[in-house]
């Protein structure tokens, strides 16, 4: 039984067993096929792990080789920086050192070998190289125990090197593992220092110094730097810096808008990046308010950003019055021209409208606007466009220009503007023109009439002046026939009846001449015609010849003609003489023709003595029968007497005085009279006169200095085209005894230049077929030296200044322009000949040669005979021919005379060609005739009358020549 | 609960109380593994208490004594499958203070799912060593019967001293002599 539950259970068993087995087996496939996977991902594990071991190999070789490359490159560093390097581990030992740090502390030892040096006592070693070798120990001790670093320690050489130091301790974490020093030479850089806190001096000694206020300020307004002129006050000013305006407003107790205006300003700046300027009012401690033109400049740096703001400040306060003041002044113009009466406008250089004045637009019709703008010519009648271009070139070319203009108003009217206009031009602007007219619309037409009524006057006038004349000439040839049958009449035996009838018949034809003489110089004066002479006279020597010119009339009326010369000194003036004796003539004429008995007396005396002019006063007094009061001022009248009865009496038309008082008022004076009735009469005027720089004896000396026969007789060729011109060279040439050929052109000149020897040529400019500069040429080109040298004086009616150098250039010797004088003439020839040792001659060109009168080539003058004639050219040739034909005998007989020292008879002669030649003009022998007449009569200075005869002979006979030449007798 | 215990418990069985008895306890105690047990298989540890309960039931010997004896029994088959695992150098206490840091580390190596007691050692002086057993299972015996094995594979003498402390929590001070 046992057994058998034994067997049993361990069947049990044994069945228990064979399911764990297969539990066990399966299990054990499980895990078999886990380990399979484990296995497989241990491979791939395994495989990454390898990879990543040889990576990380391969990184540490590489990092080792970095390593080695880092240390050679803190190697080659140290070797090539510019310091010196020096370091030391915890114990001083050398760990690294460069080249430069042997050479800088001339170490003889290589860097490699300096490496685990002991540096404790260096030191010492080596504090004779430095400028202070205590001080450096102690502070090398100092910088060792402290182990702090400190950089930029400056130390002086004793060689006077400089350098600068860092010492620098090494850390590592807290452990002290050394330090390094780094020595650089910085000798250079202190004198570059230097230099550039020099030049930092010389800016800021500019910038102080710019008669500106100049600031710096920072990006956030505070100022940097400021110059004394905005600041003055030096702790001020050093206060300022770091500070705002506001900080200034607040410490000055300022108001703060001036501050605020400042920033907004400064803020546009930072923003805009661009330069401000601005005009700034401040008031001043003493109230007054001053003007500040600033500016404000960015500086910016390379990215455009403004790192600095440079404040520019300029007192204006000047020039800012005087814009106010130019603003004044313009406003005031502006209103001077809105209001005047004027009108005024601008236009451009194309007659374009810029501006007109309201006074414009009232006679226009147009408004400013309506005339602005648009061209002048716009508002002109059609056919006066022409003018107005005219106007444009003459106003742009000239500057000025003045007219009268025509505009078409608004309403149609056509308005006559007078103008004034000018060219203005101010720098910097296109010239502009300024007109100011007036409105002549209503002048014009009137002037039209007065014009109408001028012409109408002005025929009337004309035919009755033609009347006058041809009257005079009617009445004075029959005349002729009274007059001279009237003479010869006298001279047959008659008795006393018959006489007295001759005699009236004499006289009355006389008075007749004097009234048509008196009536065309009246004439003359109104018509404006009478011509004013200028010359040289000896006053007193006039007013003598007027009176003694008398002397006979007064004799024979049994009165007593004086003249009183109250003037002290010889008056040599300039003035009309011959017009000044006629006023006298009449008054002394007038004074002796209304005196019965008593004196007639003439006088001069001076009235005032003004620089250069004199005042003479001339009086003419009578003891005659007066003129009533209330007659006196009608006496100047034409055609007026004091008494209607008179001209039966005294007979006479009563115009001399009418004549007188208006060639007086010609000559610059008034003729007054004063009068009694019974008692007499004085009548007197003031005359005023330019005082002449030459005596007439000087005039005489220097016309007598020159000798136009000195050059003897030369052979003159006259190259000239116009006959008047030819007889006129001729007419001079010859009465100096040249002879004269003629050529009428520069090709007949050549000709004859080559067929004949002259001694001169005169050479015309212009001439047909080959004008003279062509002629000259040729000349000077000829093969005879005589002839190609002759002397050519080039006559040219062209003479503009700068031609002289072209005549010359063509071969002439000299020019002379026409018309020209017989003095000119002479001295150009005279130059242009061989010398004449002659003194005399000299000194005449030397003298300069005053203007005396515009005849003065000529010897002679005949207002006085033209006078006389009252404009009868018959009577003036029949006073020439006289002349001509009578005096070369008279002067003939004088030379006889004189030669045989009959003086009487000298005198005698020389007292009869006197009036011949006061009645011809001849002023070269006014006075030496006298002169002639006294000496010979007195028997005085008889040495000078063989001189004054030879002068008047030849004289004579050149007046002759003229005369004869002139009227061509 | 690993397989080994399992089948070394029958194993010991079936040597000491026979086939029958073997058979007796597994088929009484009606184990859900059925009593089929692998070494390398895992178990539910419920399944010792009810065998041992049940051999104690059959052969009258308190369930101390036998986990005592069972301990015992088991460290010299460990002693003798994992010979690696044990350091003999440094001697009993070195042993023992090892289980924890070293031999249940490498258990988990191999058995990764083991749920292992901890062992934390104290040596209070040159001869005594306190070793706190704390486990869930509290299997307080089995380790004092377990101690007693490495007491004679070393050779030395010594004494256990057993407190249970709490449920799952035993003091065991060893005493060299």
């Amino acid at each position: 039984m046992d057994l058998q539950q034994e067997i049993e259970a361990l069947k049990k068993i044994l069945e228990r067993e064979r399911a764990a087995r297969k539990q066990a087996e399966q299990i054990i496939e499980e895990k078999a096929t886990e380990l399979y996977m484990i296995n497989l991902e241990l491979k791939t594990l395994n495989l990454q792990l390898e990879t990543k071991v040889s990576e990380r190999t391969q990184d540490i070789v590489h990092k080792n080789r970095e390593l080695q490359l880092s240390s050679n490159r803190l190697e080659l560093l140290a070797r090539n920086l510019h310091f010196s390097l020096l370091m030391e581990d915890e114990n001083r030992r050398i760990v690294l050192a460069n080249h430069q740090f042997c050479e800088l502390f001339q170490i003889p030892a290589s860097p490699e070998q300096l490496v685990g040096v002991d540096c404790s006592n260096s030191a010492e070693q080596t504090k004779h190289l430095f400028a202070d070798p205590e001080e450096f120990v102690s502070v090398i001790e100092g910088l060792l125990a402290g182990r702090s670093p400190r950089r930029n320690e400056e130390i002086r050489m004793r060689d006077g090197r400089v350098l600068s130091r860092d010492f620098i301790p090494i850390w590592n974490g807290d452990q002290y593992k050394g330090h390094l020093w780094v020595y650089s030479e910085i000798t250079e850089k202190k004198n570059i220092d230097i230099r550039i806190s020099e030049q930092r001096q010389f800016y800021e000694d500019i910038l102080n110094n710019i008669p500106a206020d100049i600031a710096v300020f920072d990006r956030e307004h505070r100022y940097l730097f400021i110059n004394p002129i905005a600041i003055a006050d030096a702790s001020l000013r050093q206060w300022m810096i770091g500070k705002t305006d506001e900080d200034y407003c607040r410490l000055r107790g300022k108001d703060l808008s001036i501050a605020d205006a400042r920033r907004s300003l400064f803020r546009k700046v930072m923003e805009q990046k661009e330069q401000l300027e601005w005009e700034e009012k401040l008031t001043g401690r003493s109230g007054t308010s001053e003007y500040y033109l600033r500016k404000m400049y960015p500086v910016k740096d390379e990215g455009g950003n403004v790192q600095l703001i440079i404040g520019y400040g300029l007192n204006i306060t000047e020039r800012k019055k005087a814009e106010q003041e130019t603003k004044r002044s313009e406003r005031r113009y502006r209103n001077l021209i809105d209001f005047s009466l004027a009108l005024i406008c601008t236009h451009d250089e194309q007659g374009i409208l810029l501006t007109v004045n309201p006074a414009i637009c009232a006679v226009a019709g147009y408004s400013q606007e309506e005339m602005c703008g648009r061209k002048i010519s716009e508002f002109m009648p059609a056919e006066d466009l022409d003018n107005f271009s005219y106007y444009l070139n003459e106003i742009i070319e000239k500057g000025k220009a003045e007219g009268v203009f025509r505009i078409i108003s608004k309403e149609g009217g056509c308005i006559s503007l007078l103008f004034q206009n000018y060219k203005m031009e101010e720098e910097g602007q296109r010239p502009y023109v300024i007109g100011f007219s007036q409105d002549i619309t209503e002048r014009i037409e009137a002037e039209k009439e007065l014009l109408e009524a001028k012409k109408l006057t002005e025929d009337i006038a004309k035919a009755k002046e033609s009347f006058l004349a041809n009257m005079s000439h009617e009445i004075r040839t029959p005349m002729n026939g009274v007059m001279g049958i009237a003479g010869l009449l006298a001279k047959t035996q008659l008795d006393e009846q018959q006489r007295s009838y001759v005699k009236l018949i004499q006289e009355s034809s006389n008075n007749l001449l004097v009234i048509v003489n008196d009536i065309l110089d009246l004439e003359k004066i109104v018509m404006g015609k009478l011509q004013m002479e200028h010359v040289a006279f000896c006053v007193p020597e006039r007013v003598e010849t007027c009176v003694q010119s008398f002397t006979f009339k007064a004799e024979e009326k049994g009165i007593q003609l004086t003249y009183t010369n109250r003037l002290k000194q010889e008056v040599n003036v300039i003035n009309d003489p011959y017009r000044l004796s006629q006023v006298l003539n009449n008054l002394i004429s007038n004074a002796l023709k209304f005196t019965e008995q008593g004196e007639v007396n003439v006088e001069t005396s001076l009235e005032e003595h003004m620089g250069s002019r004199l005042f003479i006063r001339f009086s003419v007094t009578d003891t005659g029968i007066g003129i009533p009061e209330e007659k006196l001022a009608e006496i100047f009248e034409p055609f007026v007497q004091a008494n209607v009865t008179v001209s039966r009496t005294h007979g006479g038309t009563g115009l001399g005085l009418s004549i007188c008082r208006e060639l007086i008022h010609m000559m610059g004076g008034v003729l007054k009279v004063k009068s009694t009735p019974g008692k007499g009469s004085a009548f007197y005027f003031v005359l005023p006169f330019e005082i002449s720089s030459i005596t007439p004896a000087q005039q005489k000396m220097t016309e007598v200095q020159i000798d136009f026969k000195s050059l003897g007789n030369r052979h003159v060729l006259v190259a000239e085209d116009v006959e008047l011109n030819q007889f006129l060279a001729k007419h001079i040439l010859e009465s100096w005894g040249f002879t004269v050929s003629f050529a009428a052109n520069g090709e007949e000149a050549v000709a004859k230049v080559l067929q004949h020897t002259y001694d001169l040529v005169l050479m015309d400019i212009q001439m047909p077929v080959m004008d003279g500069m062509d002629a000259a040429r040729k000349i000077r080109l000829m093969e005879d030296p005589v002839k190609a040298a002759v002397p050519i004086i080039a006559l040219t009616a062209n003479a503009l200044k700068g031609d002289s150098e072209k005549y010359l250039k063509a071969g002439m010797n000299d020019y002379l322009a026409k018309p020209f004088t017989e003095e000119g003439l002479f001295r150009v020839i005279q130059n242009s000949l061989e010398p004449i040792p002659h003194s005399v001659h000299e000194i005449s060109y030397t003298t300069p040669k005053p203007r005396i009168m515009e005849t003065s080539s000529k010897l002679y003058d005949l207002a006085m005979v033209e006078t006389i004639s009252g404009g009868d050219k018959d009577f003036v040739i029949t006073m020439i021919r006289l002349f001509i034909e009578t005096m070369p005998d008279t002067v003939a007989e004088l030379v006889k005379h004189q030669k045989e020292e009959n003086w009487e008879s000298t005198g005698r002669i020389a007292h009869k060609l006197k009036s011949t030649i006061d009645s011809m003009g001849i002023e070269l022998l006014k006075k030496d005739i006298r002169t002639l007449e006294a000496n010979a009569r007195g028997l005085k200075e008889l040495e000078t009358v063989p001189g004054l005869v030879k002068k008047v002979e030849e004289t004579v006979s050149a007046c002759v020549a003229q005369l004869k030449n002139d009227f061509g007798i | 609960m690993k397989g080994l215990i399992f089948t070394e418990l029958l194993e010991l069985v079936e040597q000491r109380f026979g086939y029958a008895t073997a058979n007796k306890i597994v088929e009484s105690s009606l184990l859900p593994s059925g009593g089929v047990y692998t070494a390398v298989g895992t178990y539910d540890h419920k399944e010792i208490y009810v065998l041992v309960d049940r051999l104690s039931l059959e052969s009258g010997i308190p369930a101390a004594d036998l986990y005592r004896v069972f301990g015992e029994h088991l460290f010299t088959r460990l002693s003798k499958g994992y010979p690696h695992l044990i350091r003999r150098n440094n001697g009993l206490f070195a042993f023992l203070e090892s289980i924890h840091g070293y031999i249940h580390i490498e258990v988990m190596k191999m058995y990764p799912d083991s749920q292992l007691p901890d062992f934390e050692c104290k040596r209070v002086s040159e001869n005594t060593l306190q070793m706190l057993y704390r486990s869930e299972r509290n299997l307080g015996h089995l380790a004092y019967g377990l101690i007693t094995g490495a007491i004679a594979f070393f050779d030395v003498k010594g004494e256990i001293l057993m407190e249970e402390q709490s449920r799952g929590q035993v003091l065991f001070t060893v005493t060299l002599q």
